[in-house]
């Protein structure tokens, strides 16, 4: 025990690294259980399994709300022999996997429509979305890179099974062989994302992110450190080798020993980098998930949301947690040199091709594709920031110039987060919508389906335009407070403020699409019937999609808490576990965050005032006699227009 | 709770209580919506009656955070100079409710879209925070698009109304779009002129000093929200479009509102926060106001389907409006209170007669030689709407026309080049549009009537008369006693017209400093860093630009007039 590192002085027990990874162990033990518990299904009813899982999924929720805003993971910690970390960031991504997962489990259907038979009622889904759920937790804990290549293996072939479990796409020949497809590339995605994470140990020994950081750097440091070994060989190299043959050589091999390191990181680095946007579906792999959108609703919706969220925390842990360093993070040879043009790309692609679309769950991928794409342009604005160095140019001394990209960072970091939770709701309550039709409730439904949806079902047409609009970012709803955090973020960077305009055609070409299935939903022939099934639809895609629906208002209009949930994992994402600064950083940041939330009371308070100033001022003045001629202009001003007090972390002009 | 609050919060709560009635009792519902709306009214008159022109500068303020990490907050509040705006919406919305087809199954969602409509619109006149103003704007904008689509597709459905929604939705979601992007750039220069405190106050934020190029492109973005929504020509076609095949009710409301508040919104956001824009390019955009002018009078002519000369109607009288908005004139900011509410007043009227002949199956008004025998009472209202958009004296628009054109000739030289030109050019064109629409009114309607036309072509119903009345008399009635409405919002438009000088002098002083000038700064840093600056800010502008009557002022011009525009 001792040489596996569970127990050591002044370390957690080993029942408290299980808890702090405890919804992991929940969802993995009650996936076996599922496993075993499905025996009685059979003489149950359709629901059975699902309200299991859904119960598992609940009881690990709760364990991952209990630790949100939790002091204990201010500075954060690797446990079980730094395989696994544990802080702010991992507590809130896996509270975000958790409520997607049990909207995926409850938007599952009971039974196929096509040839059911009695092996393939098998309830083998339920067990394989827990594993998948655990494989996103295990991704989103990761504190080694093998074990982010482990958690991304269990979710992808735990989703890819789960495809097969879902009996409509096994029912129809061409939609098996397009998800049979799905194996070959993901298998080869899987070799490129183990040979990237072999490239990056070779370079650097190790493959764990504790210290992470530190091994890069050394690697770059030795790399600029036999430079100048290099000129002197180009110079002189003839010279020595004539008069030194032995030195010559020994030079030669301080050289290679100094450059190989990150001849080999670099490529790894790309490689993992490669791998993860593959996994996550971005071009030149898109086509990917139109295979994946033939599956069934639920696979689409757990690719959409689960996968995303996952893959994201990988991101913001290894790219922008350990990576930011100047010259990792930017170009030439930073990993964010083509990310912002792969993401901008993807996203005009996904805006273009749903135009065409007619297929609502392919119509609802393609927009949650071009939340991602955002998401990614954030996390590349954050890790940006995170690795600039003040230069001291224009008006800002380098010292401010340094705390004001600090700032900006974790503004984007939230963003990052805020985003994400908005598309992971707005995305689970499109799709659980779709599955609450009547008729046809798959990847079959089309547009005209949906016509007249408001006069069939007015509750649940309600609930899809309000988690369409979300999607699109329609004020006041929840999304729209992620595309404003992530829309600044792009405008405080320099370099990618054009990408403004972009972003902004893109989201109005997207708002085209939904404004176009509302018109359909509210106004369209309500004499259209809906094809399919006749089986009633379960009550749990409803209740999903109206929870979701609610959700997408309530943090809207509450936007501030939705920031206030982002913001503590977003201040300590920039350092690694276990970093003395991270806790600095947080208690500067604590105190920023406690002025504002005084300003927001004491101007609350103070519109309060003025307010009753003025009933009073306007009954004074209804009588003639005690009517001034006029006030002077700076006592007319009810709501005084100057800036709040600046708070004290940020930087002057 | 406020009266502004009240007034946002009323249309979306009748919104709720007409989306809960059953879709079978559509009479119900539009007497819900009717009522709701005619509450709306009472509040706004109240809200009017209430408003002090020598009182604070922001009334009935209502503040309340919404994202206080990004600044942003849910403001209304009054100054003054959004009042005609107001009962413009509160006047127009229950008008055009009534208006159209009898209530039929199925029309609940329009109405809840109206209400919805509304709430959007009183949200954007009261606005105080630019998010917010942001935020009804889109959903304004949202639901325009989709009650436009109402009823398109299908077997029942209206053909070509689909295809005018989409278009509609082509222009105006771009402009949506652009919102986003100029709300997001004023935000970060605030940040960056203030030492990063987010604010999008709009107060605070007409407050700041942009650098030219942030000008330029910031008002090239306001040009671009306001363009595709006004309708300005050439971009008008979309509104022809729905104008030809767009619910009664939907057309009435967007052509009553919509255009004017493209223009309050141009002068509430585009003018204050980007002065020096504002004023270069005053000149090129009355141009073209004038040239859409000329053009829509031309057809108004020539056309013959009521739908399009609907249309171009309301694109010729905006003109004029524009002219105004961009002039710079207080007097013309003045008149355009009565101007806009007579335009939103007889375009209800001429939308109601227009498409109760599309209803009819008319789509040539040379098919309707004899009308005047069939139907009296909607020649005689469409006419005296046409009158009324001309300039009738003693209605609101012969007010409106003579505050815009008098205050243009007088007050229009500090920020276009030829006003003379440019107002007398709009207004003449007003007229021959107008005479234009009159002689074809006129021409459909004498003669003997066609055989047949009695069986086709029907009158206005009762109903529909009311409304045509009621309508035509308020515009009457506000250009008998247009003190009331006038004396509220003329200090707040004085008050607008000085900032907007100050403003755009405090850029040219700005723009000619050698440090700094690239950067975003508050008029209070600019005034402590420069000095006593623009004290007489009309001077130095007119100096500035070497324009007529320029006075020697104080400080010295500190490059060549023709080198300030970049």
């Amino acid at each position: 025990m001792i040489m596996l590192g569970l127990i050591a002085d002044n370390a957690p027990t080993l029942v408290e690294q299980l808890s702090d990874t405890a919804p992991i162990w929940i969802l993995l033990v009650g996936a076996l259980a599922l496993l075993l518990s499905n025996a009685f299904a059979r003489e149950r009813e359709p629901g059975f399994l699902r309200m299991l899982a859904l119960l598992i999924v609940g009881v690990a929720t709760i364990a991952a709300w209990l630790r949100i805003g939790n002091p204990i993971d201010d500075l954060g910690r690797f446990v079980l022999s730094s395989t696994l970390v544990t802080d702010h960031l991992t507590a809130a991504c896996d509270l975000l996997a958790l409520v997607a997962l049990a909207g995926v489990v409850g938007l599952a259907r009971e039974r196929g429509t096509t040839r059911e038979t009695t092996r393939r009622a098998f309830g083998e889904r339920e067990p394989l979305l827990l594993l998948a759920g655990a494989g996103a937790l295990i991704c989103i804990h990761a504190g080694d890179l093998l074990v982010v290549w482990l958690g991304v293996e269990l979710l992808s072939i735990a989703a890819l099974l789960t495809m097969f479990a879902g009996h409509d796409a096994v029912g129809d020949p061409a939609k098996r062989s397009a998800l049979l497809i799905q194996l070959i590339p993901g298998a080869i995605v899987s070799c490129l994302l183990l040979l990237g994470v072999a490239l990056i140990y070779a370079a650097l020994g190790t493959t764990s992110l504790d210290g992470f950081a530190g091994a890069a750097t050394r690697v770059f440091a030795q790399w600029g450190g036999v430079q100048r070994w290099v000129i002197v060989l180009e110079r002189y190299g003839a010279e020595i080798a004539s008069q030194d043959p032995a030195a010559h050589q020994q030079a030669r091999n301080e050289i290679v020993r100094g450059l190989a390191p990150a001849a080999l990181f670099l490529p790894g680095l790309l490689l993992l980098l490669g791998g993860l946007l593959t996994k996550l579906g971005l071009l030149p792999f898109a086509r990917r998930r139109e295979l994946v959108e033939e599956a069934p609703l639920h696979v689409t919706a757990l690719w959409s949301t689960v996968v995303v969220v996952a893959l994201v925390a990988v991101l913001l842990r290894v790219f922008v947690g350990a990576l930011h360093s100047p010259r990792l993070a930017n170009e030439p040879y930073g990993w964010t040199g083509a990310l912002p043009s792969v993401a901008l790309v993807t996203g005009v692609w996904a805006s273009v091709v749903v135009l065409r679309q007619r297929r609502l769950s392919r119509v609802v991928a393609l927009l949650a594709l071009v939340q991602l794409s955002l998401v990614l342009l954030a996390i590349v604005a954050a890790a940006s920031f995170h690795g600039h160095i003040g230069v001291g140019s224009r008006y800002i001394a380098p010292t401010y110039e340094i705390l004001w990209s600090r700032l900006a960072g974790d503004e984007a970091y939230t963003a990052v987060l805020v985003l994400l939770v908005s598309h992971v709701i707005a995305t689970v309550g499109c799709f659980a919508a779709i599955g609450a039709s009547r008729g046809f409730r798959g990847p079959e439904v089309r547009m005209q389906h949906w016509a007249g949806m408001a006069a069939r079902r007015p509750g649940l047409a309600v609930a899809f335009a309000i988690c369409l609009l979300s999607l699109v970012g329609l004020p006041p709803l929840a999304g729209f407070v992620g595309k404003l955090g992530v829309l600044r973020a792009l405008a405080e960077h320099s370099a990618m403020r054009w990408m403004i305009i972009v972003v902004a055609l893109e989201l109005a070409v997207c708002a085209w699409v939904v404004l176009r299935i509302i018109a359909a939903m509210y106004f369209g022939d309500e004499t259209v019937s809906e094809p399919g099934e006749r089986a009633e639809p379960s009550l749990w895609p409803a209740r999903i999609a109206t929870a979701a629906a609610l959700l997408s208002v309530g943090l809207g209009l509450f936007g501030q808490q939705l920031l206030v949930f982002a913001r503590l994992p977003a201040a300590g994402g920039s350092f690694e576990p276990g970093d003395d600064d991270r806790l600095e950083w947080l208690e500067q940041r604590r105190v920023s965050w406690a002025s504002e939330g005084q300003r927001a009371v004491v101007g609350d308070e103070a519109a309060e005032l003025e307010a009753a100033e003025l009933e009073a001022e306007t009954e004074s003045e209804s009588q003639p006699e005690s009517q001034p001629e006029s006030q002077p202009e700076s006592e007319q001003r009810s709501i005084a227009p100057a800036p709040a007090p600046e708070p004290p972390a940020e930087p002057p002009a | 709770m406020t009266l502004t609050c009240m007034v946002v919060l009323v249309p979306l709560a009748v919104a709720v209580m007409v989306a809960a009635l059953p879709r079978s009792e559509p009479a119900l519902a539009r007497a819900l919506a009717l009522l709701g709306a005619l509450v709306e009214l009472g509040l706004i008159v109240l809200l009017m009656s209430r408003f002090d022109p020598n009182g604070a500068a922001l009334q009935q303020p209502f503040v309340r955070p919404w994202l206080p990490a990004y600044g942003v907050e849910w403001s209304l509040g009054v100054d003054g100079s959004e009042l005609p705006m107001l009962l413009l919406i509160g006047l127009v919305v229950p008008l055009a409710l009534v208006i159209g087809t009898p209530p039929r199954p199925g029309e609940p969602p329009l109405l809840v879209g109206m209400s919805s409509l509304q709430a959007a619109w009183v949200a954007v006149v009261l606005a105080r925070d630019l998010i917010t103003l942001a935020a009804a704007w889109e959903l304004a904008a949202v639901a325009t698009v989709i009650l436009l689509g109402e009823r398109g597709d299908g077997k029942m459905g209206v053909p070509g109304r689909t295809a005018a929604a989409r278009r509609y939705a082509a222009y105006v979601l771009p402009g949506a779009g652009a919102l986003i992007a100029l709300v997001i750039l004023v935000g970060v220069a605030h940040a960056h002129a203030t030492g990063g405190v987010w604010s999008w106050n709009l107060d605070v934020l007409s407050q700041l000093t942009l650098p030219p190029a942030t000008q330029y492109f910031g008002f090239a973005l306001v040009i671009v929200v306001v363009a595709t929504a006004l309708p300005i020509w050439p971009l008008h076609a979309p509104l022809i479009s729905i104008c030809v095949s767009g619910p009664t009710q939907v057309v009435a409301a967007v052509l009553g509102v919509g255009g004017a508040l493209a223009l309050f919104v141009l002068m509430r956001v585009g003018l204050p926060m980007f002065p020096l824009a504002a004023g270069e390019w005053a000149d090129p955009i009355a141009a073209v106001a004038v040239v859409g002018a000329i053009y829509a009078a031309l057809v108004c002519w020539a056309e013959r389907d009521p739908g399009r000369l609907l249309g171009h109607v309301a694109l010729l009288h905006l003109s004029l409006a524009i002219v105004a908005a961009v002039s710079g004139s207080a007097g013309a900011r003045v008149g355009l209170g009565p101007y806009l509410l007579a335009h939103g007043l007889a375009l209800t009227v001429l939308t109601a007669v227009t498409h109760s002949l599309r209803r009819d199956g008319v789509g040539n008004l040379g098919e309707l030689a004899g009308w005047a025998a069939v139907a009296p009472r909607a020649l005689v209202l469409a006419m005296l709407a046409g009158l009324l958009l001309v300039g009738l004296p003693g209605s609101a628009g012969f007010i409106g026309e003579l505050g815009i054109v008098v205050g243009v000739l007088r007050e229009g030289e500090l920020a276009l080049l030829r006003p003379a030109t440019w107002g007398l050019l709009a207004a003449a064109s007003v007229g021959l549009g107008g005479l234009g629409l009159l002689r074809s009114l006129w021409q459909a309607g004498r003669g003997t009537p066609r055989p047949g036309l009695a069986s086709r072509s029907s009158e206005l119903d009762l109903r529909e008369t009311c409304v045509c009345v009621v309508a035509l008399g308020l515009a009457l009635v506000m250009g008998l006693v247009p003190g009331w409405m006038v004396r509220r919002s003329e200090p707040a438009q004085r008050r607008a017209v000085e900032q907007l000088v100050l403003g755009r002098c405090l850029a040219i002083e700005a723009s000619g400093q050698k440090s700094g000038q690239g950067r975003a700064r508050t008029h209070q840093d600019l005034g402590d860093e420069l000095g006593a600056v623009c004290l007489d800010p009309a001077a130095r502008v007119r100096q500035h630009y070497g324009l007529p009557g320029a006075g020697s002022v104080e400080h010295t011009d500190t490059e060549p007039p023709g080198e300030a525009a970049p």
